[in-house]
């Protein structure tokens, strides 16, 4: 009775940059390119979940130089060719409903309808973030990263 | 049938794990089924950890490597963060060599893990 099931493959994509890894010489900005499957090939994306996470009991991520005015992470989702098919922000959200500070908790849940997005030519995920002040782009004082988890079907 | 039939769903607890091993969810569980969601309470471990990992793996003996589920959550004021990742109603993620995690940090009586499976 299973049999008329799709088969997912859950897939994820994490990555912490230390503090230093954010410099004047990047704009205090940086990103990683994963590789999902290769161009030439077909998948479908069906679902993910994206979250920012900050390692530091700092009360707040704007006060890590990590404010949503020159700074934020993004999941950029790409085909084969390099082109950007959309763009979604990983924010530290609440995981229990209640206060926690605004750090390192799951992100929305996104089951993307229509049975998914298809990637003909094959597909990455692109993770970049940038760190700064509410008034200008710097260096942030805690490791800072993005932590996806997608699923994909053929 | 497949997609209004039911899931099964067991649910573990963990006191006393340690970092960085692999951590079978349940050994009810059997070693090949078809993962459909999973919720789970991350706990808080002694003292003060800023970020804590839990990392879900197909097979044992991965310890501190990566996994094809990571969940993320921190410690500050509440003492476990609780997470869920459900898979698409018609779709099923393989398991064949079964379901393992491991943790960045060492486990907590006080704020034990908890894991619920569904799966078919």
């Amino acid at each position: 009775m299973n049999d008329s099931l799709k088969r997912v493959h859950a897939v994820n994509v994490y990555k912490l940059w230390d503090a230093s890894d954010f410099t004047s010489g990047n704009s205090f900005s940086v990103q990683e390119s994963v590789e999902i499957v290769p161009a030439g090939t077909r998948c479908v994306l069906r679902s993910f979940v994206a979250n920012s996470v900050v390692d530091s009991d700092s009360a707040s991520p704007q006060g890590l130089n990590i404010n949503n005015a020159q700074a934020g992470a993004r999941v950029a989702f790409q085909d084969g060719a390099g082109a950007t098919v959309f763009v979604v922000k990983a924010e530290a959200v609440f995981g229990t409903g209640v206060v926690s500070w605004g750090r390192n908790e799951l992100g929305l849940v996104c089951n993307i309808p229509c049975n998914g997005v298809l990637f003909d030519n094959g597909m990455s995920v692109v993770i970049s973030a940038a760190t700064g002040s509410e008034s200008a782009p710097g260096a942030p004082t805690a490791p800072y990263g993005i932590n996806v988890n997608l699923l994909y079907g053929g | 049938m497949s997609n209004t039939s039911y899931s099964k769903a067991i649910t573990s607890t963990f006191d006393s794990y340690s970092a960085t091993d692999s951590v079978v969810v349940s050994s009810d569980l059997p070693s090949r089924f078809y993962l459909r969601g999973l919720s789970v309470t991350i706990g808080q471990p002694s003292g003060v950890f800023n970020l804590l990992k839990l990392t879900f793996q197909d097979g044992s003996g991965q310890g501190n490597q990566d996994g094809i589920i990571r969940l993320t959550g921190g410690d500050v004021l509440i003492g476990t963060s609780t997470q869920s990742i459900i898979v698409p109603d018609d779709s099923y993620i393989l398991i064949v060599n079964g379901l393992y995690f491991w943790s960045n940090v060492d486990s907590s009586a006080a704020y034990p893990t908890s894991i619920t499976v569904y799966y078919t």
